[in-house]
């Protein structure tokens, strides 16, 4: 049996914006962010029409730090419900090779790259 | 660059010290890890000092907006800028420095980042665990040229000694006079657990067992003479 949940507004507009930011490849990998698991936290206001994203990265010399910033911020901007966006670069949790998700993983080993 | 900071009480005085300098010393770090990214002894170790080099200069870029959460603006003016040790201020002359700046400048940064991990400055804690994490490689490529400059041994081990003695002079003053009214009250406040005596205490064990392991002796006394030192720029 399947239960139907009725989703806020907000809740929708979230929901959209999970699926551009899956559109959202690394730089250097043929992974989205959120499989890379870069993706911390999404939340999304419906009063200042603003998406915060807390974002990670894998090092924190990384190279393609703004390339990322710069994706994310355009993926969600293209949204018809969203105005600004404001990330946050948070160090806790610390990266690991554990946040890669499954699918992510098995994109990364079908083209040979160890994860 | 320029410090701007209201009065501020003791323990947060001299964690901005640490902090800034810690970001200052990083980005030089980096910056000599990179100038050797082209011309290390082997492929393999010009990879990990492009690597470390990335590592480092990373680490100087997130530590330095720290500084804001306690009150301080400081104007960024790029990596060239800071006041870090002298001995990694410029260029490195030879491999054995680089491997002692490896061993030495960042085992004493990399301890004291250990002593923040649980940091009741919440952001300082968040980095040190990522820093943490990352310093694991560094440390493993340290200990794995001491080790093969002291399977060599002769005139490369004898310049490595000298080379791990001049860091020394100078890293071991970093962390400062153990006893510092500040540093103690940051302890007791919760933003370190250790202070300057145990961060030296831990790296000269370290380094003591790694140089046992090869037969060499190196002098790693504790600082005696504190005139003139910076507590500003530790050093």
């Amino acid at each position: 049996m399947s239960v139907a949940v009725a989703l806020t507004d907000a809740e929708r507009v979230e929901a959209r914006l999970w699926d551009a930011l899956r559109k959202v490849e690394d730089p250097e990998l043929p992974v989205s962010v959120v499989g890379l698991g870069l993706i911390v936290s999404l939340a999304y206001g419906m009063e200042g029409r603003v998406a915060v994203v807390e974002l990670t990265f894998t090092s924190m010399g990384c190279p393609a730090m703004e390339f990322i910033e710069e994706d994310i911020r355009d993926a969600l901007l293209r949204d018809p419900d969203v105005d600004r966006v404001d990330i946050e670069v948070v160090w806790d949790p610390v990266w690991t090779k554990d946040r890669i998700r499954s699918e992510a993983r098995e994109r990364m080993r079908s083209l040979g790259i160890v994860a | 660059m320029s410090l701007k900071s209201s009065a501020v009480d003791a323990a947060t005085s001299t964690m901005i010290s640490l902090i800034g300098s810690l970001a200052d010393n990083k980005g030089a770090l980096g910056r000599r890890y990179g100038e050797w990214a082209v011309s290390a002894p082997t492929i393999e170790s010009a990879v990990a000092a492009a690597a470390m080099a990335q590592d480092e200069l990373g680490h100087a870029r997130a530590t330095y907006p720290v500084l804001a959460k306690l009150g301080v603006s400081r104007d960024d003016e790029g990596l060239e800028a800071g006041y870090p040790l002298p001995v990694i201020a410029r260029e490195l002359p030879d491999w054995a420095s680089f491997i002692a700046a490896n061993l030495v400048v960042d085992g004493i940064l990399t301890t004291f980042v250990a002593t923040a991990r649980d940091s009741s400055i919440e952001p300082l804690a968040q980095r040190a665990r990522k820093i943490l994490q990352e310093e694991g490689a560094h440390r493993v490529h340290a200990e794995a040229w001491l080790r093969r400059i002291g399977r060599t041994g002769g005139s490369d081990l004898d310049l490595l000694i000298q080379r791990i003695g001049e860091m020394w002079a100078q890293a071991s003053r970093w962390p400062g006079p153990d006893g510092h009214p500040g540093y103690q009250e940051a302890i007791a406040r919760g933003m370190v657990i250790e202070g300057p005596a145990a961060i030296r205490r831990r790296v000269r064990e370290w380094l003591l067992a790694l140089s046992d392991g090869v037969g060499a002796r190196v002098a790693l006394d504790e600082p005696a003479d504190w005139d003139g030192w910076d507590e500003v720029h530790r050093r």
